[in-house]
């Protein structure tokens, strides 16, 4: 499709944002600490960088545990409500971290009617969830059917026959299980676990929301606080560090995940005794009754009630604005991701291939450090650049990219170059080869990266908070400040459109998964 | 051990996959079942594994009844040996590794024994570090019969064991597998599609139809004594030739065929090799195909009638189609199917 040297400069362009903050995050770490940096190193960082790694901890291990939990009662068992929970238990990713926290917040806290009246009736009480803690609680909520979702799929590929293979060796079913099918899932459970530490350690939302201290917060406060940009530089750099051997490992434990994969006849599920039955079907309902159906239920109510007093011209404006920049960002990321998979396909030069998947690392680094890490050098180098969204759009890109990017290569490696080869010996152009071949192969890819990239870019917080111009107000941003100012019912018509948004996704999706079995 | 299936049936849903299968395996033999797909060959090895039960008749592994209708013995407890399809190695496990999972009950010294004598005897010595997805296709079909035996198995099945190799290694693999087993006396149950594996390793042939197991002989009898005509069309290659039968004769268009029982009309079952190349015979006929295969040429030649039947030649007989052909009849014994 492209000469060779326009190949390789696409993939340059692509993976250069990247390489503009790693560059500028390493430039900050050289530069002499200043005295803002000496205080904050004494006095916050420590208790931001504990509460950091406590978080991060305690959520992998909670939403592994969970995770695998559920996968392993849906993929190997049959109980009542399996078929339901099989997709039911996708439905918290529709919700944004920083939503439940709002809900969570609102509805549990000291002040809250709920507690009030739990306390005067009952005489219950229970640790703040506006603490560590609670945000350890929230974050796992939300982020566990990661988990759930890739390990279930390494579940159900193992397929039966290892099963078998175990059994005739002497194995019951559970002793089979635990010995081959265990070890099996345990790449993929460590490849979803350390994507959801990478989320975690890239949370901004949920820790804001619910005032704990971490690196995220920290370098929240040295950039829009004390206006200090090498201190958020060198909080920034060491976040980096951190995510990117998050994804070295996320990225060894994939590939061994591929390797595994078998094939052959589907796994027959195991009908569980009736008690134990009961309790799956108990677990996995209180998990979706906390993550989803509870707060969904909370953020109805609140919005009945807030719905006429606060839905005013004001929400169209946050409306507007939220399906412009998502809209906008979508294109520009389906866009990006097309070119570069052609790109990459023709490109065959070493250096640009050993560039090429900086690209899609950008995922790996937190939002508010990319914020940062560009914000600074692009506007110092084009001034300009400040009050516009430019630096937002290209943050997003690199952000986000990953997530446009995957959809748009697998579908390309659908239609190798044979096709192509074959289609130019019978004589075709290359337009008509795109609107014939490419195109109709290629259109499901394109509208699966693009609704994606929507979602999530709708649901952005930290970028879109650093980055915005003065006063501009979308439906994420709106709340986090309705949150941050405890106005958590006025919260729940944006937030409830954000879950909304987020449900288009999971359908697809749970199309998808249906479609592979 | 010795192995008897007597009138066994599956059904899973409303379909009834096997429908009365008998058959008798004795200690030591090898037994093959071949059969189109879906016969019912996979199912059958599944039954006597014990991963699943039969919903009639009974299955008898040496003195013990492991299979009835309302009893099975789970496949755990069963010490059945099976290959499964694509052998279903552990990924996540080394060879060796592959070859102690079913040695658990065995103390640390005996099992490591067993492990290197198995190693040592399909030729695995050298690579039991390694992974499964490492090996060649012939190293993993060995490590899947290694971890099949090292549990010494009463009985050990296999199913469709050389699919995935190329032709030249399963004939090699053919070959040693059947003096290994042998060597081991083990009785063994193996499936295959392909007719040559079949008569490689045969002791006792079985040819599965539509659930049910049309014959159970040796292999020279169920390719020469086919008894029906799907027994005859799926095994070696073969023309039925209309015949007329009166006074202890056979009408055919290639001349008449003593036999005392000749009787109505039916039709006689023509191998390639019961037609001789002979070029001083009086019945000639037109070539119309021929396929070279190195030691020898298979002719197709068509009779006056239409019919078209196969003639074997040397391989320096090299003639050309549309030339005509002289050959006789020399079958040393006659396969009738009666058409009535």
């Amino acid at each position: 499709m492209f000469a060779r040297w326009r190949a390789s400069l696409i993939i340059l362009l692509a993976a250069a944002p990247a390489l503009v903050v790693l560059v500028g995050l390493v430039g900050a770490w050289l530069t002499p600490a200043g005295d803002t940096l000496q205080h904050q190193w004494r006095y916050l960082l420590p208790d931001a960088g504990r509460n950091t790694f406590i978080l991060v901890m305690t959520v992998a291990a909670g939403a592994a545990l969970v995770g695998t939990t559920l996968a392993a009662l849906v993929a190997l068992c049959e109980f009542p409500g399996r078929a339901f929970f099989s997709w039911g238990l996708l439905l918290p990713l529709s919700i944004p971290g920083y939503v439940l926290a709002a809900v969570f917040a609102g509805s549990l806290d000291y002040a809250s009617p709920l507690y009030s009246w739990l306390r005067e009736q009952f005489g219950w009480q229970w640790p703040s969830i506006r603490s560590l803690g609670g945000a350890a609680l929230v974050l796992t909520l939300t982020l566990f059917p990661y988990v759930y979702l890739i390990a279930r799929v390494a579940f159900e590929s193992a397929a039966q026959r290892y099963l078998e293979a175990a059994s005739l060796l002497g194995r019951t079913r559970l002793q089979a299980t635990r010995e081959v099918l265990l070890p099996l899932a345990v790449p993929a459970v460590l490849a979803s676990t350390a994507l959801v530490a990478m989320e975690t350690l890239a949370d901004f939302g949920v820790v804001a929301a619910l005032n704990v201290d971490t690196l995220t917060t920290a370098l929240y406060r040295a950039w829009y606080g004390m206006f200090s940009l090498v201190t958020a530089q060198q909080i920034a750099g060491f976040l980096v560090i951190v995510a990117l051997l998050l994804l070295l490992l996320e990225h060894r434990a994939r590939s061994s995940v591929r390797m595994r994969e078998a094939g052959g006849i589907a796994l027959q599920r195991r009908q569980l005794p009736p008690l134990t039955a009961g309790l799956a079907t108990l677990f996995a309902s209180t998990v979706l009754g906390i993550a989803f159906v509870w707060p969904v239920a909370h953020l109805l109510s609140w919005a009945s009630t807030h719905v006429t007093a606060d839905l005013d011209a004001r929400y169209w404006g946050y409306f507007v604005r939220s399906i412009a920049l998502a809209g906008l960002g979508a294109l520009l990321i389906v866009s990006i991701s097309t070119l570069f998979v052609y790109a990459r396909r023709d490109a065959v030069s070493g250096i640009v291939r050993t560039v090429a998947p900086l690209s899609t690392a950008g995922y790996a680094i937190p939002g508010t450090v990319l914020a940062v890490g560009l914000y600074a050098p692009l506007t110092q180098a084009l001034p300009w650049l400040q009050g516009t969204l430019l630096v937002l759009f290209i943050a997003y890109v690199t952000r986000f990219f990953a997530v446009g990017h995957a959809p748009m290569a697998a579908g390309l490696a659908r239609l190798p170059t044979a096709l192509d080869e074959a289609a130019v010996l019978l004589g075709s152009r290359p337009l008509e080869r795109w609107q014939k071949i490419h195109w109709p192969m290629l259109k499901g890819s394109v509208a699966a990266a693009f609704v994606l990239t929507f979602v999530d870019l709708m649901k952005e917080l930290p970028i879109t908070l650093l980055t915005r111009p003065f006063g501009f107000e979308t439906l994420a941003i709106r709340v986090f400040e309705l949150t941050s100012e405890g106005e958590w019912e006025r919260a729940a018509v944006p937030a409830l459109a954000l879950v909304l948004a987020g449900l288009w996704p999971l359908k697809w999706l749970a199309g998808r998964m249906s479609h592979a079995t | 051990m010795r192995l008897e299936l007597r009138d066994i049936h599956f059904r899973r849903e409303a379909t009834e996959i096997l429908r009365g299968v008998d058959l008798q395996l004795e200690a030591g033999d090898i037994g093959v079942l071949v059969g189109p797909s879906g016969c019912g060959k996979t199912t059958t090895l599944r039954c006597i594994a014990g991963l699943e039960s039969i919903t009639r008749g009974e299955i008898q592994l040496g003195d013990r009844v492991v299979s009835s209708a309302d009893h099975c013995l789970g496949a755990e407890v069963r010490r059945v040996g099976y290959v499964l399809q694509d052998n279903a190695l552990f990924p996540h496990l080394s060879v060796a590794d592959n070859i102690r999972f079913g040695l658990r009950s065995l103390s640390r010294d005996d099992r490591e024994t067993r492990v290197a004598d198995m190693l040592a005897l399909l030729g695995l010595r050298g690579l039991e570090r390694r992974l499964p997805q490492d090996l060649s296709g012939g190293q993993q079909q060995r490590v899947a019969i290694a971890r099949s035996l090292a549990p010494q198995p009463d009985l050990l099945l296999m199913d469709e064991p050389f699919s995935n190799l190329d032709a030249r290694l399963r004939t090699e693999l053919v070959g040693e597998l059947r003096e290994l087993l042998k060597g081991l006396r083990i009785t063994t149950l193996v499936v295959t599609h392909d007719q040559h594996d079949a008569f490689g390793l045969a002791d006792r042939l079985g040819y599965m139809n539509d659930g049910r197991l049309e014959q159970w002989d040796t292999p020279y009898d169920v390719y020469h004594r086919p008894r029906t005509r799907a027994v005859a069309g799926f095994i070696g290659d073969g023309v039925m030739l209309p015949a007329i039968g009166k006074d202890g004769l056979w009408q055919t268009e290639l001349g008449a065929i003593e036999d005392p029982a000749a009787e109505g009309s039916a039709d006689l079952l023509l191998r390639p090799d019961d037609l001789l190349h002979d070029d001083d015979s009086p019945t000639q006929a037109r070539i119309v195909a021929r396929v070279f295969r190195g030691a020898d040429f298979l002719y197709t030649v068509q009779l006056p009638s239409g019919l078209r039947v196969l003639a074997l030649a040397p391989s320096h007989h090299d003639h050309h189609i549309g030339e005509t052909l002289g050959f006789r009849l020399a079958n040393d014994h006659l396969v009738v199917f009666r058409r009535d």
